[in-house]
């Protein structure tokens, strides 16, 4: 397609009607100062093939001049090789007419001339509904360049939209694949999967589609169930009441039959034999416990006599040895006594002995203290010559002097030596002398030559008294009261025992008593064995009591019975009046085929999501194959305006990363003109997909270069200027002077002279 | 002298068939309770004027007073014919049961229930020792008394039970045991039986009759009565003969393509003469290409218009998208990828949705054909 002629009167600011006439192939360029209407005039040119005619609301009011007014907007352009005009009135009259300029005549008007203008718009596309998105991919409005290609999902719903700028793109991809045909089939498929699972599950897919299929099916399915509960509930109320009416019935007839009178007769009275029976063997069975008891006293009193006699002559045997023992103790404490009665070295004389001895010692120590020492100190010729008392005294000899001494020393004299105190030391030499004869007066009294055999003897003497003690102690255990009294008790048991040995019964005689209290034994268990427990025994007593009383009711409980099975059959009736347990089979059936349903209906959505779940996925994969075309048609631009560069892609066709040299950057952190600037190859790189793919879409940019500086803008002018791939382009820009250089179709905008004429 | 009797059994009357569509399991309630009329003109045309029903003539005790009204007017209307119903696992004579009710709404003139165990004259040299169940299990063979069942001498003995012959098998649906020499044992000249709703011959003279009209899908030849005479005391003929309006079968084939099907269609016409009569449940092994299950979709339809039901099972068919398959996808393009990873899943038994994977794939070459073919058009 390329455009022609742009023509627009009632729209926006133009109030009046302005023309842009003669627009050529190849580059061409619009050149006006700010304010002038550049956007408008690219309004007009979307609202020409893109608005419907019939449009209302904010839409038609965007549309209107601030003066009010229908707006006008006409096109002519180049299609399938044939000169078209379409022109649309907005607002009151809304009429949209397509003319065939060629052959001077109107082609289509209204609905059906947007939608053949769709169809020669989207020419290669081979779907109306691309048009939309094929213009708006390559018809760029200002600063619109930076933003990706619009997405396939509708920003309000969140759901996927049938034909967006996306899905068009990857259609001109896949056309440039090869794969135009499994393109369209894959679209047509996804489609029907979409609305087959649309009629099944809610538009996000996470529940059950009310009213639809499946949501009927379960609804029906659970109302069957419920309906069937409530029959399985009368169904099973009326099996028990069978079953009741059976057993009362089974009751009845028993009562009522003769043969079963008589039965139950029969049954009592063999019931009371048995009865009678068990009372007599239980008397007797009683009786001869009693008896078994008996004979086994018996038993152990005479065992007990033999016990008893046993324990007497063991008792004699240890009394006896008693006896013995304490005879000869009774000598020994005897004697002992004797010897110790006899004994004058008690402790107590032992103890005076050892006082005398002190008080000798004491009054000779004290002599001594009083004295006075004479030394004889010799020479060899005096020996013989120094006596005392006439007796000679021995060289080196040492006295002591308590009172006086004459010293006798032949041929010289008498030498008379005194202590100083003679008088005190002769009290004291009477003092220790009288101390001297108590000692031994004492010692002479006791027996004994010195205090160490006085010593020896009070030991010996502890000794017996020792002995005299155990002994005494031994006594008191054996005999306590003494050994005629345990004479006197050895001899009551001896005659105790005489007297039992009398009495002894003979060890045959117990062996038969014995014997008899087992066979009594025996046969109280054979009794027993014959006789019922006492718990069946007052069973057997019950039932007998029972039936005699059932026996006398009899009549009564007829009647009762009568009325019980009347009531049951009634109400039998009634239910089967009700007939509601009667569908429970109807209704099991209808729940199989319920079930089945839904279950069918499951496995189909689950299917069908399964399938939908697939599609996308492959479409994912396939979609970032489906880059690699537009990589290579960007490449060369890319070289153009900034040498070795790469541009990388999201899965939306949005730029992602420059790749310069070794450096990568996000397109999000690059300069706002860098990214205008890519932005606008990008769609170059668009418009040569759609023109390779189809019928060329003109490419229509708005102000593209904003933030672009010189060197830039040089580079990029030069590269439109050689955009051989892209048969018409059209640049709306404020900035005349940069465009001045750039060997291009120079538009203007002048009036629509003929517009009333037109209309 | 002879005697001439039709001898039929496991009527279930009242029989819903709700697992069917609505319209079907109408036809075959409604081609149930037609029997009564047929086996008249039937005993008719054997000189009979006895119809021994061997148990079960209702399908459940709890039929409604309606249906019940219905079927004995259907034998009233047969007016020469006396109709002897003995009660069977699904209709037990209980106390205060089913045929009390009956009792209650009216029994015709010509219809005699057959409620006791005790000797019933049938014509003047034969009497009928009938067996009526009580419960759904008496526990107990019914037919033991027809061993001490005293008869005068030239008498012919005609025993009616219903239950499993022992030795049989437990193909019977009761629980209720019957000797299998019952009647050696008690000089019986036939004893006719039911329970087993094929017809099947037990000893020379115990013989099943089958149902007169199937009702399920096992293959044990239902659909007829026995007609059947007695010379004296001695059983001269059993005579088979066909009832039933609707046929039931059950096939299994095993297919690989297309090519399968006449054979499958060949197996149908052996099984019935009248197709619109058959309700036919085939069970569908082996594996189909995509475009031979879009190919059994189709079969499916118009076999379902000509036969009376066709239900196919055929979970058991693996799903193989072949070359030409994956060339009517676009070969290369983006749904013969979408196939291939279907089919990989479908293929793996282990797969926890290889079901399902199966179900999409072939819903996928079935919106891909619709797709072409809108294009087309």
């Amino acid at each position: 397609m390329k455009l022609r002629a742009l023509r627009v009167a009632n729209f926006r600011r133009f109030a009046a009607p302005v023309a842009v006439e003669g627009i050529a192939d190849g580059l061409n360029v619009l050149v006006g100062p700010n304010e002038m209407g550049k956007s408008t005039l690219f309004d007009a040119l979307e609202a020409a093939f893109l608005t419907r005619f019939k449009v209302t609301g904010a839409v038609l009011d965007a549309m209107r001049p601030y003066a009010g007014g229908d707006p006008i907007v006409e096109v002519d352009f180049e299609a399938a090789g044939q000169r078209w005009r379409i022109r649309k009135q907005f607002g009151r009259g809304a009429t949209a007419i397509l003319t065939d300029i060629g052959a001077g005549r109107a082609v289509a008007r209204n609905a059906e001339a947007e939608d053949l203008l769709s169809r020669l718009a989207a020419r290669g596309a081979g779907r109306a509904d691309d048009a939309a998105g094929r213009l708006g991919l390559v018809w760029i409005r200002q600063k619109r360049a930076l933003l990706p290609p619009t997405p396939d999902t509708d920003p309000g719903s969140g759901l996927p939209k049938p034909r967006g700028e996306q899905a068009v793109l990857l259609d001109a991809i896949a056309n440039e694949v090869g794969a135009a045909v499994s393109g369209d089939q894959f679209e047509g498929v996804r489609a029907k999967v979409t609305s087959a699972l649309n009629v099944l599950l809610t538009p996000k897919r996470t529940g059950i589609k009310r009213n639809g299929p499946l949501d009927l099916a379960r609804q029906a399915r659970d109302e069957i169930r419920g309906r069937l509960d409530e029959a399985e509930a009368a169904a099973s109320v009326a099996q028990n009441r069978l079953d009741r009416i059976a057993t009362k019935a089974e009751e009845l007839a028993v009562l009522q039959s003769p043969e079963a009178r008589k039965q139950s007769a029969a049954h009592l009275a063999g019931l009371e034999q048995r009865l009678e029976a068990q009372k007599h063997v239980r008397t007797r069975r009683d009786l001869q416990r009693e008896t078994a008891k008996a004979r086994e006293a018996e038993l152990a009193a005479a065992s007990q006599v033999m016990q008893s006699r046993k324990s007497l002559l063991e008792a004699l045997t240890l009394k006896r040895q008693a006896l013995g023992e304490a005879a000869a103790l009774a000598d020994d404490i005897r004697r002992l006594s004797e010897e110790l009665n006899r004994e004058p070295v008690t402790p107590a004389a032992l103890e005076r002995l050892l006082t005398l001895d002190r008080a000798r010692d004491v009054a000779a120590a004290e002599l001594k203290g009083q004295a006075a020492v004479v030394t004889f100190k010799l020479a060899p010729s005096a020996d013989g010559n120094v006596t005392i008392a006439g007796a000679p005294v021995p060289a080196g000899t040492r006295i002591d002097v308590p009172g006086e001494i004459a010293i006798d020393i032949k041929g010289v004299g008498t030498i008379v030596v005194a202590s100083a105190n003679a008088d005190r030391g002769s009290d004291l030499e009477q003092r220790r002398i009288a101390a001297e004869a108590a000692l031994k007066d004492a010692l002479d009294t006791l027996g004994v030559v010195s205090i160490d055999a006085a010593r020896e003897r009070a030991a010996s003497r502890a000794a017996k008294v020792d002995g005299l003690a155990k002994a005494r102690a031994r006594m008191a255990a054996l005999a306590p009261d003494g050994v005629e009294k345990l004479r006197d008790e050895v001899n009551a048991l001896d005659a105790r025992l005489g007297r039992a040995a009398a009495a002894q019964p003979a060890v045959d005689a117990i062996e038969t008593l014995a014997a008899a209290a087992v066979e009594a034994r025996a046969a109280y268990e054979t009794l027993s064995s014959g006789a019922m427990t006492d718990q069946a025994f007052d069973a057997l007593a019950s039932e007998c009591a029972a039936l005699r009383e059932k026996e006398s009711r009899r009549d009564a409980e007829i009647a009762s019975l009568n009325m019980v099975l009347a009531n049951l059959k009634g109400e039998q009736a009634g239910a089967d009046e009700d007939g509601k347990a009667a569908q429970a089979d109807a209704l099991k059936g209808e729940l199989e085929r319920a079930t089945k349903e839904v279950q069918r209906l499951e496995h189909e959505a689950q299917a069908l999501r399964y399938l939908e779940a697939t599609l996308a996925k492959i479409e994912e994969g396939a979609r970032t194959e489906f880059v690699a075309p537009l990589v290579r048609r960007l490449q060369p631009y890319l070289a153009q305006i900034f040498g070795d560069a790469e541009l990388g892609f999201t899965d939306g066709f949005a730029p992602e990363r420059l790749q310069r040299g070794s450096v990568s950057e996000p397109v999000a952190a690059l300069s706002d003109g860098t990214r205008e600037q890519l932005s606008v190859l990008v769609r170059l790189g668009f418009a040569e997909l759609l023109a390779s793919g189809g019928e060329a879409v003109p490419l229509v940019l708005d102000d593209p270069f904003v933030y672009s500086d010189d060197r830039r803008l040089e580079a990029l002018k030069t590269m439109l200027a050689r955009l051989n791939a892209i048969p018409q382009t059209i640049i709306l820009t404020c900035r005349e002077e940069a465009f001045n250089s750039l060997p291009s179709h120079r538009l203007t905008l002048g009036a629509w002279s003929d517009a009333k004429t037109a209309s | 002298m002879s005697i001439r009797f039709i001898h039929t059994a496991d009527w279930q009357l009242g029989k819903p068939f709700r697992q069917f569509p609505p319209g079907l399991a109408g036809e075959l309630t409604a081609a149930r309770l037609a029997v009564v009329p047929r086996i008249a003109a039937l005993a008719r045309g054997k000189d009979a004027r006895h119809v021994l029903v061997a148990g079960d003539v209702f399908d459940t005790e709890r039929l409604s007073n309606i249906d019940l009204r219905r079927a004995f007017e259907h034998m009233a209307e047969q007016n020469d014919i006396r109709w002897l119903l003995l009660p069977g696992n699904h209709d037990p004579s209980r106390i205060g049961g089913l045929w009390e009710r009956i009792a209650r709404l009216g029994v015709p003139e010509n219809v005699t229930p057959l409620l006791e165990a005790a000797p019933y004259h049938l014509a003047p040299d034969a009497i009928l020792l009938p067996a009526p169940l009580t419960s759904k299990n008496p526990g107990r063979d019914p037919t033991e008394w027809m061993d001490t069942a005293a008869t005068a001498p030239g008498i012919a003995r005609i025993g009616l039970a219903h239950g499993s012959v022992q030795g049989f098998g437990s193909e019977g649906e009761s629980a209720v045991q019957i000797a299998r020499d019952r009647a050696a044992r008690a000089g019986l000249a036939y004893l006719a039986l039911g329970d087993w709703h094929g017809t099947k011959s037990i000893t020379g003279n115990t013989w099943y009759s089958g149902t007169p009209e199937p009702d399920r899908f096992p293959d044990n030849e239902p659909g007829h009565v026995l007609a059947v005479a007695i010379e004296g005391e001695r059983l001269i003929e059993v005579q088979k003969i066909e009832s039933a309006t609707f046929s039931w079968s059950k096939m299994q084939h095993a297919v690989r393509s297309l090519a399968d099907f006449p054979a499958i269609e060949r197996a149908i016409s052996t099984r019935t003469t009248t197709p619109r009569t058959l309700l036919l449940q085939l069970a569908l092994s082996g594996s189909l290409s995509l475009a031979d299950h879009a190919a059994l979709d189709k079969w499916r339809e118009t076999w379902s218009g000509k036969l009376r039901h066709l239900d196919i099972d055929a979970s058991g068919v693996a799903v193989e998208a072949d070359a030409e398959d994956i060339g009517n996808l676009g070969g290369s393009g983006a749904l013969a990828d979408a196939a291939r990873h279907l089919m990989a899943i479908a293929a793996d038994r282990t797969h926890p949705e290889h079901e399902i994977a199966a179900t999409a794939l072939v819903r996928l070459y079935g919106f891909a054909a619709e797709t072409e073919r809108e294009a087309a058009s």
